[in-house]
């Protein structure tokens, strides 16, 4: 039985998406939030918030909290939790310069990650996220192609060893995806160039609202993801994410394409979710929360 | 099944799509038709007419020009990126070089909706903030990119430039607008991480009055360093600010520290 992991995408505020996630069964990939600022101490105060939830429910995933790397350096110097150092890559030095990084501090990042010793098992600290159109977006493309600039940004990712890494297909905008048919021929392009470099590799499945693309291209490009072994794509309430402003797909797909392809969530995810009675034993999310574990989650969601 | 979740009451608290039910694995019916609804919306957003000439009269300011880019239509001016960040021949030549602090410049973007509801009031609010500073006239550009702001602050002779720009329209908000900061832009050199970004400015996210605040409070900082970007981070000049004490007083006119 193959995995399919989902990142249980959320928003900074008083956001109720990491309950509905989890009891759509999404998360096992990370817990990760796009803060609304880099300020480093919102920042702490997500990370502090989402490990505390890990924690207190024993859930079998990982956080992070998707600010720039120099903000994940300065929590992590003032002693953050910090699972996952998270960086936007291209594959130009001038489009990373473009993104504020270059390849030392990368290094600097992981190496602070690592020195926390938080993982339980393996040296995976980073999340990198990538698209097709960024290094051209900078004009930082010296003329090459950008499938070619998109596949450079996975050589960049793979020198770090992430633990997540996904093309966020669609985000750009139609200038270099014009619509529904180029953003899933770019998808599955991004999918088999991160294999071929032996990526741990994901894909947002995503549009805007200024590409001529609607949710059922999305539901085309999922299901053909799915069917070509992605690693894990993202989980959204309802497919909006109404902080970025753009699409992608919800916790609904992810149940969708799991019980379409026969796909489960990572094994330890898995039997957490069976134990806290929000999965049954044939791997279907229930469709009542009663006399289980996961009420208890409501409940305690319902006073913070 | 079930088309209404447990914890449907959570859906009160936050903007997003939480406890939608389920029917199967799928959307209840209702919920997927209520998606397109938002989906058109957006879109509407995105491709209607700008009309500059409206939000001129509404921001009622002596001096204000009205700019045009490169770009000859929407289409032209969303498939084409660079066309939104360089004035047109004619508008370039109707501006004259001075020596200002700043140039406030208000542009379309990727929703019109946007800056016909908020922009004129937020340029209000920012100019009013900030009265000590030398202002070059506002420009008010149709069909323009953020960067399209490094061309005008350049061609005016002024060391900032404040770009107030639609954001790209998303399902539950077609009407935000993003704040970009940028010290001695540079057209074609500056890159986007030597800006600073305030976005999802409007009613039901960040208020115009906050944003304008954190706004003059980093136009001041912008100012004493000589530099944004990622270099000038909100934290620290949270830090620098009640550090020195006086600091604030001298943050030209911010009544208190703005932030979220």
């Amino acid at each position: 039985m193959l995995p399919l992991e989902v990142r249980l995408e959320l928003n900074e505020g008083r956001d109720f998406s990491i309950v509905d996630g989890l009891l759509y069964g999404s998360g096992d990939a990370v817990i990760g939030i796009n803060p609304a600022t880099d300020n480093v101490a919102v920042v702490a105060n997500l990370l502090s918030m989402i490990d505390e939830i890990r924690r207190r429910w024993e859930i079998p995933t990982q956080s992070c909290v998707l600010s720039h790397v120099t903000t994940a350096l300065r929590a992590m110097a003032e002693g953050a939790p910090v699972d996952l150092v998270f960086q936007s890559v291209a594959g130009s030095e001038a489009a990373n310069k473009s993104f504020g990084i270059d390849l030392a501090v990368l290094k600097e990042a992981r190496d602070a990650a690592l020195s926390l010793k938080r993982g339980t098992l393996g040296d995976n600290v980073m999340y990198f996220e990538t698209g097709q159109g960024a290094a051209l977006s900078a004009n930082a493309h010296h003329g090459v192609d950008q499938q070619t600039m998109e596949t450079r940004a996975y050589a960049v990712a793979r020198h770090f060893t992430p633990l997540l890494v996904n093309s966020v297909v669609g985000f750009i905008g139609p200038e270099y995806l014009f619509n529904g048919k180029e953003i899933i021929r770019a998808g599955l392009e991004d999918h088999f160039c991160g294999k071929l470099l032996g990526l741990p590799m994901g894909v947002d499945v995503c549009y805007t609202n200024h590409a001529d693309a609607d949710q059922d291209d999305m539901d085309n490009l999922l299901t053909l993801l799915a069917v070509a072994g992605c690693t894990y794509v993202m989980g959204v309430p309802g497919a909006d994410d109404v902080m970025l402003s753009y699409q992608s797909t919800s916790f609904h797909d992810a149940l969708y394409v799991r019980a379409a392809l026969d796909l489960r969530p990572a094994p330890e995810f898995e039997a957490w979710l069976m134990r806290m009675g929000i999965m049954d034993q044939s791997a279907r999310v229930r469709p009542r929360l009663a006399g289980s574990e996961a009420l208890r989650l409501l409940d305690f969601a319902g006073r913070t | 099944m079930s088309d209404r979740d447990e914890w449907h009451a959570f859906a009160a608290f936050t903007p997003a799509r939480v406890a939608l039910g389920r029917a199967g694995n799928g959307l209840p019916t209702s919920r997927m038709l209520e998606f397109q609804l938002a989906h058109a919306r957006a879109r509407d957003a995105v491709q209607r007419p700008f009309d500059a000439k409206r939000i001129a009269s509404a921001l009622d300011r002596p001096g204000t020009l009205l700019l045009q880019t490169q770009a000859t239509d929407r289409q032209n001016y969303l498939m084409n990126p660079d066309v939104g960040r360089s004035l047109s021949e004619t508008s370039r030549a109707s501006l004259e070089r001075g020596s200002y602090d700043a140039a406030l410049v208000i542009a379309d973007g990727l929703s019109s909706t946007a800056i016909d509801a908020h922009g004129a009031a937020l340029a209000h609010l920012i100019l009013s903030n900030l009265p000590t500073l030398n202002w070059a006239p506002v420009t008010i550009a149709s069909r323009g990119r953020v960067a399209i702001g490094d061309d005008i602050a350049q061609a005016l002779g002024a060391q900032l430039g404040i770009v107030l720009i639609g954001e790209r329209p998303g399902l539950s908000a077609a009407d935000a607008v993003g704040i970009y900061l940028t010290f001695a832009p540079r057209p074609s050199v500056t890159t986007n991480s030597e800006r600073n970004c305030i976005s999802n400015v409007r009613p039901g996210g960040l208020a115009l009055a906050d944003a304008a605040l954190r706004l003059a409070w980093l136009v001041t900082a912008a100012r004493k360093r000589r530099l944004t970007g990622i270099e000038l981070k909100e934290d620290a000049l949270e830090v620098q600010a009640i550090a020195e004490g006086r600091a604030l007083a001298r943050c030209e006119s911010t009544p208190r520290l703005g932030g979220r």
